[in-house]
C-alpha cells in the first residue's frame, strides 16, 4: 500500500509539472502505443490464445484492430477535441469571450477485465492519454498471460513517468482503491462496481462503470431466419459467449423458435464444423471457476438442451449450446450467462416481449431481429438499454462515433472516440469579461430600486435573455 | 414516503412522460407556478434568509424562468435522435444517438437559493422525460413548505412528489433506489450521497462547493474590480456556492483594495447595513456561530459588527490573513472577506494549486496574456475573468465542479443531457449479407483483411491534409476545365466576339 501511495504521488507530481498537456506529448505517446501493438502483434496474439484460446481472427478483429482503429481516430481528431468550444451568448455577455475548455483530470485509474484483456484495458487508456492525463493501469489477473505482457510492454513504449502498470489480485486492487484518483474507469461486474464506487465516494472521485447485464435478443415478425441465425450465432459464440454485449437470451414466438433451431444447427456446423472442440475458431472458457459456474447453470436449468451440451473440464471447453423451454424464473435467467449457452424463451406478442425485457434490469445492449420497422421502433421506444442494434449483434460498438456505455445496473458513463476524451476531461466554463459597460452592471447593484428591477426584467425578457444570480 | 416514490416510478413506467407535449405542458405549468406566486415566494424567502424583495426575482426567479423558456423552445431539438458518423461496414445503416429518460430522479435542493437550486434541475428532469422526487432543504423551512404546497397544484401529482423533512428523511430517501441523484450542497454530505448511490449503482451529479479564489492583479482597474467583487461576495449575505471566498493580491495594493471595498459597501448598504433592506441574514444559529468562530482572533478592517438575535453579521473585510488560519481552512459561506497577500501572479497560481479544486476561479487582470496563463496553469469548475459569478448566468456554458467541488454539469441543454441516457442505436437490415460473410468463421487471411477494411473508421478522413488535398485538387480541376474551354473556343474557329480576344486576331 505504501508503495502504491508513493507511485501515485510520483504520478501526481509529474502531472502537475504539466508534461502531459502539450498536444505533441500526447501524440507521441499515442504513436508509441500504436507501435507497441503493431510491433508485438505476434506475442499479443499468443498471450490471448494462452488466456482464452482466442482464435487469431477474433483476436485481431476484436482486440488488436479495435485498439488500432481507436488510436487512428484519436490521433486524427484529438487536437480538434482539445480546442476551446465557443458557446452562444446572451444579451448581457455579447461582448465577452465565452467558451468551454477541456482540461485533463489528473491521475486516472483504469481497471481492465479478463474477457477482452487488451481492448478493454487499452481503449480507455487511449482516451486518457489523448485527454492529457497520467494513468495507473490495472489489468485483470484472471487473464494472466496478457496481464504479464502488458506489464512488460507498456513501460517499454510509454513514458514510465506518466503511466504505470500495477499488477495483482483482489487485495492489491482493494488497497489501490483506497488511494485518491481523479477518475476511476472500471470495466467488470456489478458486485465489484459497487465496491469501486463506494471507495470512490470517500474521495469524491468520479467513476465510469462499464458493467454487463443480460442482453436480450428479440426475434419477431417477418424475418430472414437464415441471416438472423448467422448473425446471432456469430455474436453469441464469439469469444465463447464471454462478451459483455453478447446476446444473452433469445425471445421469440414458438413458431419462430421452431424455424430458428434448424437454422442455428446449420449455422453452427458451418462455422465450427461437426466437432467444435476441434475447430480453431472456437474459444475456451477463461478459468476453471467460470467453467464450473457455467456447468452448474446447465445442471440447475429446467430447460432442455437441443444443441450442444458437451463439455471438457480439462480443456475448459463448453460446446455451443442452445436450450428451449426456459422460463423467466429459470436459473439461466437469474444472472448474466457469459458463456456459450443460449436459452430461448417464448412469448406470444411484441407486448409480452417488451414487458418481459422491461422486468429485467436494463442491459448493456438490446437486439431486435425483424424485417418489420414497426417492431424495431416499438421495441426501441419502449425499452431502455446501454446501446441498441437491430438485425445484428455486437457490431454497434465498433463505431467510435457512438458512445459505448450502460444505463441502470449495466453501468454509467461512456467512451469510444470523442466520448472517451470527454470522459477523461473536465469541461471548464470560462467567461472573459471586459471592464467596460460598468453602468449596465450597475443595474444589478444595491441599493435596489423598483425601476432598476423593471429595467432588468425588460432586458431579460428578450429572446436572448440573461439570468442573474 | 416510500409510497410516493413507488407511485412516481409507476407513473413513469406508464409512459406518460414520453410524449413531448406532456413535458411541454408540465414546463408551462411550472412557469405559471413561478409567475403567479412571486409574492408568496418572496415572503417565504424573507422569512427564511431575510432576502430582499428585489433580490428574489433577480437571483432566483428570472433564472428559473429563462431556463424554462429555453427548454420550451428547444425541447424538440434536444430530444431528437442525433445522427452519428458511419464507417464502411455501416454505410447503409441508420446510426444515431437517442436521448431517453432515465426514470425517477431524486433532486436534493440546498437552502441558500432554495428555489433556483431545486427547480433548475427539475426543469431538466421534466424536459428529459423523467419523474422526479423533490427534496427541498429543511433549513429554508418556509420555502420548502411553500414548495410542497404549490408543486402538486401545478404539476402532475404522481410524477413529481415533494418530500420535506430533515436529515433522517434524507437518509431514508437515499436508501431507496433511484435512476439518478442530483445533489446540491456540501462536500461532506456529497460523499454520503455518493456512497448511498453506490449501493444501487445510481449515477450522481454533485454540485458542491469550495473556496473560490479571487485574484486581483496590481495593474487593473481596482475600483471596478472591488465593486464587482463586493456585489458577488455580499449578495445573499455571502451564502453563495460561487461567491468569491477570499482575495489574493499583492501587499502593495492591499490598502487600496480595502478602501475600495469599504467605499462600495457604503454605496450599496449605507453606513448601517443592518438597517438596509437589501442586506440578508445568516440562515440559522448554527451557521451564525460557525461564521463568527472563523473570525476569532482577527481584527477586521471593515465591519465585524454582529447581532446574534437577528443572525446579522456586518459585511466584513480582513487583511493580511495567514494561509493556515481557520478562515482559510473551510468554505466561509458568510459575509467575511479575507485578503491573503501573495508576492505575484506565480505565487497566486501556486497558492491556488496547493489547495482543493474550487467551484469557481475569479481573475481580475487587464493583461490578456497573463490571464490566459493563469487559466491554463490552474483548474476549477468554472472561471469568470474581470467579474464574478457571471459564468453561472450563461446557460450554454456547462455549470459544475471538479474534484472536491463536484461532478457533473447542468444548465440549459446540459441539464437535459445529464438527466438523459444517450442510447447508441444501430439500425441494420438483414440484407446485404454478402458484405458480412467475411466476418464469419471458419476464418482465413483474405476474409480477415476484408473485414479489417470495412471496420476502419471513420470513412471520411477529417484531417487537414485531406482537406488541403481536396481544395488543391478542386482548383487544379477547375483550372484544367477552364483551359479546356478556352482551347475549345479557339479551336472552334475564332468565332469568339469576346473583347479580350478581338485585338489578338486583328
Amino acid at each position: 500500500m505504501e508503495n502504491q501511495n508513493q507511485v501515485l504521488e510520483q504520478l501526481r507530481s509529474v502531472f502537475r509539472s504539466g508534461i502531459t498537456i502539450p498536444a505533441q506529448f500526447r501524440l507521441s505517446q499515442l504513436n508509441q502505443l500504436m507501435s507497441m501493438i503493431q510491433e508485438n502483434e505476434e506475442v499479443i496474439l499468443k498471450a490471448l490464445h494462452q488466456d482464452l484460446a482466442k482464435p487469431k481472427f477474433e483476436a485481431i478483429m476484436s482486440e488488436v484492430d479495435i485498439v488500432v482503429n481507436e488510436l487512428h481516430f484519436a490521433i486524427a481528431n484529438f487536437t480538434s477535441w482539445m480546442q476551446p468550444e465557443y458557446v452562444s451568448k446572451n444579451l448581457a455577455t455579447k461582448l465577452d469571450d465565452c467558451f468551454v475548455r477541456r482540461e485533463p483530470l489528473g491521475v486516472v485509474l483504469i481497471i481492465g477485465p479478463w474477457n477482452y484483456p487488451l481492448h478493454l484495458l487499452l481503449l480507455p487508456l487511449v482516451s486518457a492519454i489523448a485527454a492529457g492525463n497520467c494513468a495507473v493501469i490495472k489489468p485483470s489477473e484472471v487473464s494472466a498471460h496478457t496481464d504479464r505482457l502488458m506489464a512488460e510492454l507498456i513501460p517499454k513504449y510509454l513514458s514510465q513517468e506518466c503511466y504505470t502498470v500495477v499488477r495483482g489480485g483482489a487485495e492489491e486492487t482493494t488497497s489501490l482503491l483506497q488511494l485518491r484518483f481523479d477518475h476511476i474507469f472500471y470495466t467488470g461486474s456489478q458486485a465489484v462496481a459497487r465496491i469501486v464506487m463506494r471507495a470512490a465516494s470517500v474521495h469524491l472521485t468520479p467513476v465510469t462503470l462499464e458493467l454487463g447485464g443480460k442482453c436480450p435478443c428479440f426475434i419477431y415478425g417477418r424475418v430472414d431466419i437464415a441471416a438472423a441465425a448467422r448473425r446471432l450465432v456469430w455474436s453469441k459464440y464469439f469469444n465463447a459467449g464471454q462478451s459483455c454485449v453478447a446476446p444473452d437470451y433469445v425471445l421469440c414466438s414458438p413458431a419462430t423458435r421452431d424455424a430458428l433451431l434448424p437454422a442455428l444447427r446449420q449455422t453452427l456446423e458451418q462455422f465450427y464444423g461437426k466437432e467444435p472442440q476441434k475447430s480453431p475458431d472456437m474459444s475456451r472458457i477463461v478459468s476453471d471457476r467460470h467453467w464450473t459456474r457455467l456447468m452448474e447453470l446447465l445442471k440447475k436449468t429446467s430447460g432442455k438442451v437441443v444443441v450442444g451440451g458437451e463439455s471438457d473440464q480439462e480443456d475448459k471447453y463448453i460446446a455451443p449450446t442452445v436450450l428451449v423451454d426456459v422460463n423467466e424464473d429459470d436459473a439461466l435467467m437469474a444472472e448474466e450467462i457469459f458463456g456459450p449457452i443460449l436459452p430461448i424463451l417464448t412469448v406470444e406478442s411484441v407486448e409480452e416481449g417488451i414487458d418481459l425485457m422491461n422486468r429485467q434490469e436494463k442491459p448493456l445492449a438490446l437486439y431486435v431481429f425483424s424485417d418489420e420497422a414497426s417492431v424495431v421502433n416499438t421495441v426501441l421506444e419502449r425499452t431502455s438499454s446501454g446501446g441498441f442494434c437491430s438485425n445484428d449483434g455486437i457490431i454497434h460498438m465498433c463505431l467510435p462515433t457512438l458512445p459505448f456505455g450502460g444505463v441502470g445496473t449495466s453501468g454509467f458513463g461512456s467512451y469510444h472516440g470523442r466520448w472517451g476524451f470527454e470522459t477523461f476531461s473536465h469541461r471548464r466554463a470560462v467567461m472573459l469579461r471586459g471592464w467596460a459597460l460598468e453602468r449596465l452592471n450597475g443595474l444589478r447593484y444595491p441599493p435596489y430600486q423598483e425601476n432598476k428591477l423593471s429595467w432588468l426584467r425588460w432586458t431579460t425578457s428578450a429572446k436572448s435573455s440573461c439570468s442573474l444570480m | 414516503m416510500q409510497l410516493a416514490v413507488q407511485r412516481a416510478k409507476e407513473a413513469f413506467l406508464s409512459g406518460r412522460t414520453r410524449p413531448l407535449e406532456f413535458r411541454l405542458q408540465q414546463l408551462h405549468a411550472l412557469q405559471r407556478l413561478i409567475t403567479e406566486n412571486e409574492a408568496e415566494i418572496s415572503t417565504a424567502l424573507k422569512q427564511d434568509i431575510n432576502r430582499s424583495q428585489y433580490d428574489t426575482p433577480l437571483l432566483e426567479l428570472i433564472g428559473i424562468d429563462t431556463e424554462i423558456k429555453l427548454a420550451l423552445e428547444k425541447l424538440a431539438e434536444w430530444a431528437a435522435p442525433r445522427p452519428a458518423e458511419r464507417n464502411l461496414l455501416t454505410i447503409s445503416d441508420e446510426v444515431y444517438i437517442l436521448p431517453q429518460p432515465l426514470g425517477v430522479v431524486l433532486i436534493i435542493g440546498a437552502w441558500n437559493y432554495p428555489w433556483a437550486l431545486t427547480l433548475l434541475p427539475l426543469v431538466g428532469a421534466i424536459a428529459a422525460g423523467n419523474a422526479a422526487v423533490v427534496k427541498p432543504s429543511e433549513l429554508s423551512e418556509y420555502s420548502s413548505l411553500l414548495l410542497r404546497a404549490l408543486l402538486p397544484r401545478y404539476l402532475d401529482k404522481d410524477l413529481y412528489p415533494v418530500i420535506t423533512g430533515g436529515v433522517s428523511v434524507t437518509q431514508e430517501l437515499l436508501r431507496l433506489r433511484f435512476d439518478h441523484i442530483f445533489y446540491t450542497g456540501s462536500s461532506a454530505v456529497g460523499k454520503l450521497v455518493m456512497e448511498a448511490a453506490a449501493r444501487h449503482l445510481t449515477p450522481v451529479t454533485l454540485e458542491l462547493g469550495g473556496k473560490s479564489p479571487c485574484y486581483i492583479d496590481k495593474d487593473c482597474d481596482i475600483r471596478v474590480a472591488c465593486r464587482r467583487i463586493t456585489w458577488g461576495k455580499f449578495v445573499n449575505c455571502g451564502q453563495t456556492c460561487i461567491a468569491p471566498d477570499f482575495i489574493l493580491c499583492e501587499p502593495c495594493i492591499q490598502g487600496r483594495v480595502v478602501e475600495c471595498l469599504r467605499q462600495t459597501l457604503l454605496e450599496f448598504y449605507g453606513a448601517d447595513p443592518k438597517s438596509s433592506p437589501d442586506y440578508g441574514r445568516i440562515i440559522n444559529q448554527r451557521h451564525f456561530l460557525r461564521v463568527m468562530g472563523l473570525m476569532e482572533g482577527y481584527t477586521p478592517v471593515v465591519g465585524g459588527q454582529n447581532d446574534a438575535s437577528q443572525r446579522y453579521i456586518a459585511p466584513t473585510v480582513l487583511k493580511d490573513v495567514p494561509p493556515h488560519s481557520r478562515l482559510m481552512q473551510e468554505e466561509i459561506f458568510g459575509p467575511l472577506l479575507p485578503i491573503v497577500a501573495v508576492s505575484d501572479m506565480d505565487d497566486a497560481i501556486r497558492f491556488i494549486n496547493e489547495r482543493e479544486k474550487p467551484l469557481a476561479l475569479y481573475i481580475f487582470c487587464s493583461d490578456k496574456k497573463a490571464t490566459k496563463r493563469m487559466i491554463e496553469e490552474t483548474t476549477s469548475g468554472g472561471v469568470t475573468v474581470n467579474d464574478v459569478m457571471m459564468h453561472y448566468t450563461l446557460s450554454s456554458l456547462p455549470f459544475g465542479g471538479v474534484g472536491q467541488s463536484g461532478m457533473g454539469h447542468y444548465h440549459g441543454k446540459h441539464t437535459f443531457d445529464q438527466l438523459s441516457h444517450q442510447r447508441a442505436c444501430l439500425v441494420r437490415s438483414l440484407r446485404m449479407e454478402n458484405v458480412n460473410l467475411a466476418r464469419y468463421p471458419p476464418q482465413d487471411r483474405r476474409r480477415a483483411r476484408r473485414v479489417q477494411m470495412a471496420l476502419r473508421s471513420p470513412m471520411i478522413d477529417m484531417s487537414k491534409r485531406t482537406f488541403v488535398w481536396a481544395v488543391t485538387a478542386t482548383i487544379i480541376g477547375l483550372g484544367l476545365f477552364v483551359t479546356l474551354l478556352v482551347v475549345l473556343l479557339i479551336a472552334s474557329g475564332l468565332n469568339c466576339t469576346c473583347w479580350y480576344w478581338r485585338g489578338f486576331y486583328n
